[in-house]
């Protein structure tokens, strides 16, 4: 084997393109899509093969045909009728592959429809080369950006998908919605599912609960981070603050919530900013991320701000001081508990930093 | 200070520049050579060694991104600060992700001595990395070029470690297969 000194390939990207260099020190942007995880192709390409080998025996190829057909007609009925509620929790099986339609909700930004997938497809062709999309009373929803997430950790088996469409332009009545998922398969023709029903924004919006929140949190240099308004439905959350300082720093701060249910979730970061028009406001907003969901149907939420040492700069603080102007790392909120004294690789702990403020859920937003 | 305004105080031979530019970028030069080295000391030396290294290459040299051009610096320094430290020993023993790289580098080292010239290569990558998608390429660089640990970039995307080094296994297959197909390998 010629010898390496293992440097090779990280010398050749030093001087890769500077457009991609940019890309990888800035934040990601908000949005969904990158959320999405992919998963391996292989086992695509080991189904089709499989599928092609005993696809030559004659008992195996009548099976099919038959089981072919009575998914297809199957899938003709579903798609020529059905309500929403008749539609919702249907799965469909096609060379092997199972997909079922979980949920599809409407809020004010965005329409999001969740999937279960059998965890045996490879989520890097879900994310990469999948196809979605939306048609609504026979026209195809083009224009609409779209986003994906996907679990990595399957559940029983399937793996939480979610698409979303954005846009607050959909009609009152739905009456011929269509989501149609393609599939790719390595040298084969594509698996395509379709879930067609008929609805209305208003079914697909009842399940969305928008409340007006007035909470303040205190934080523990007098700050105060101000609540403004909690979306709630049973695929994703998102709460908007603001506050005076920014989120990122040496510490790191998230929500953590636990609804009357008892399910847990917790909010990120997703947004950080200044706002335009107002001096030292910032506007926070926080979402839960995938896998990690609250119930619609609860009665009420609590909520507290928590924090930990950000491993990014957990580096910097095990040294002695240097007398270095470290400014650029300058935390917003002062430290007022010990140091973690952890070693670098160790995960550091979420600790409350706020009381508990409990939203109730039953009582109308404003 | 905007980026235009802190190359112009190169240009100029204005030693504010440095100050400037330490102050807008040290974080993120320090993190880029942290990711490499995991010894403050010496990452420290190598960002502070950044600002004399732009000093001296602007002018002539005016960056289109001033920041891609000092990670560019920094990364470069902390790699031939590591390739020392560990020469003569197994490299991966400093740097996880190389181990990851084997294939690849053995390849690459291979092809660039019998075959091609470092810029057809270099080019190839270029094209390759544009046409992955935003998510993989944004984990393929945060591993590979900013060095971040895989916990980094599973919590940048949400997913999980072991979601990273899927994505990170499938790209560092398909690159070997695009630079075969190529004829490059």
């Amino acid at each position: 084997m010629k010898h390496t000194d293992g440097f090779e390939l990280l010398d050749l990207l030093n001087d890769i393109d500077d457009n991609l260099i940019v890309g990888a020190n800035q934040p990601l942007p908000k949005g969904k899509g990158y959320l999405f995880v992919k998963r391996a192709a292989g086992m695509a390409a080991i189904l089709a093969v499989l599928f092609l080998t005993f696809y030559q025996t004659k008992p195996v190829q009548a099976m099919v045909e038959k089981v072919t057909s009575v998914i297809s007609e199957l899938m003709v009925v579903a798609e020529s009728a059905g309500s929403y509620t008749d539609v919702k929790n249907t799965t469909k099986t096609k060379d092997g592959i199972s997909v079922t339609l979980k949920e599809v909700l409407l809020s004010e930004e965005e329409l999001a429809v969740s999937f279960l997938i059998d965890d045996e497809v490879d989520t890097d062709t879900l994310t990469e080369n999948a196809q979605f999309s939306l048609y609504i009373n026979g026209k195809e929803q083009k224009d609409l950006d779209m986003g994906t997430t996907c679990s990595y950790e399957a559940i029983d088996g399937k793996i939480p998908f979610v698409v979303t469409w954005d846009g607050n332009a959909f009609p009152v009545n739905m009456k011929q919605t269509k989501i149609k998922l393609v599939l790719p398969a390595q040298d084969e023709e594509e698996v395509s599912f379709s879930f067609a029903f008929s609805t209305s924004r208003e079914e697909l919006e009842k399940n969305t609960i928008h409340k007006t929140l007035h909470n303040k949190v205190l934080l523990n240099d007098g700050e105060i981070l101000q609540l403004h308004t909690l979306t709630l439905n049973d695929i994703n959350s998102k709460i908007e603050a603001t506050c005076t300082k920014p989120f990122s720093g040496k510490q790191e701060y998230q929500l953590q919530a636990v609804d009357s249910e008892g399910n847990e979730a917790d909010y990120y970061v997703s947004v950080d900013e200044a706002l335009p028009d107002s001096k030292n406001q910032r506007h926070i907003c926080f979402e839960t991320a995938n896998g990690s969901q609250l119930s619609s149907a609860s009665k009420w939420v609590k909520l507290q701000v928590v924090r930990r040492k950000n491993a990014a700069f957990e580096e910097e603080s095990a040294g002695e001081e240097t007398g270095e102007d470290w400014s650029v790392y300058q935390e917003v909120f002062v430290i007022d508990d010990e140091e973690e004294t952890g070693e670098a690789e160790k995960e550091p702990k979420w600790k409350p930093f706020s009381e508990k403020i409990k939203i109730d859920l039953n009582v109308s937003g404003e | 200070m905007e980026d235009k305004k802190i190359i112009d105080l190169f240009w100029e031979r204005d030693e504010k520049a440095i100050a400037a530019a330490s102050d807008k970028y040290y974080g993120l030069c320090y993190r880029m050579a942290w990711n490499v080295l995991s010894d403050r000391r010496d990452a420290e030396e190598c960002v502070n060694d950044t600002w004399f290294d732009a000093w001296k290459k602007i002018p002539p040299h005016r960056p289109n991104v001033l920041s891609s051009f000092l990670v560019k610096i920094v990364r470069c320094r902390a790699i031939d600060s590591l390739r020392k430290r560990c020469a003569g020993k197994r490299p991966e023993i400093q740097l996880a992700c190389m181990e990851e790289l084997e294939i690849l580098n053995t390849a690459i080292s291979q092809s660039m001595e019998e075959k091609l010239e470092r810029e057809e290569l270099l080019l190839e990558i270029d094209t390759f990395l544009c046409r992955l998608s935003a998510k993989n390429r944004d984990i393929f660089l945060q591993r590979y070029w900013k060095m971040e640990p895989l916990k980094e970039i599973a919590k940048r995307h949400h997913c999980s470690e072991g979601a990273v080094k899927q994505s990170l296994f499938h790209t560092r297959k398909k690159l070997y297969k695009r630079l075969e197909s190529e004829g490059m390998l």
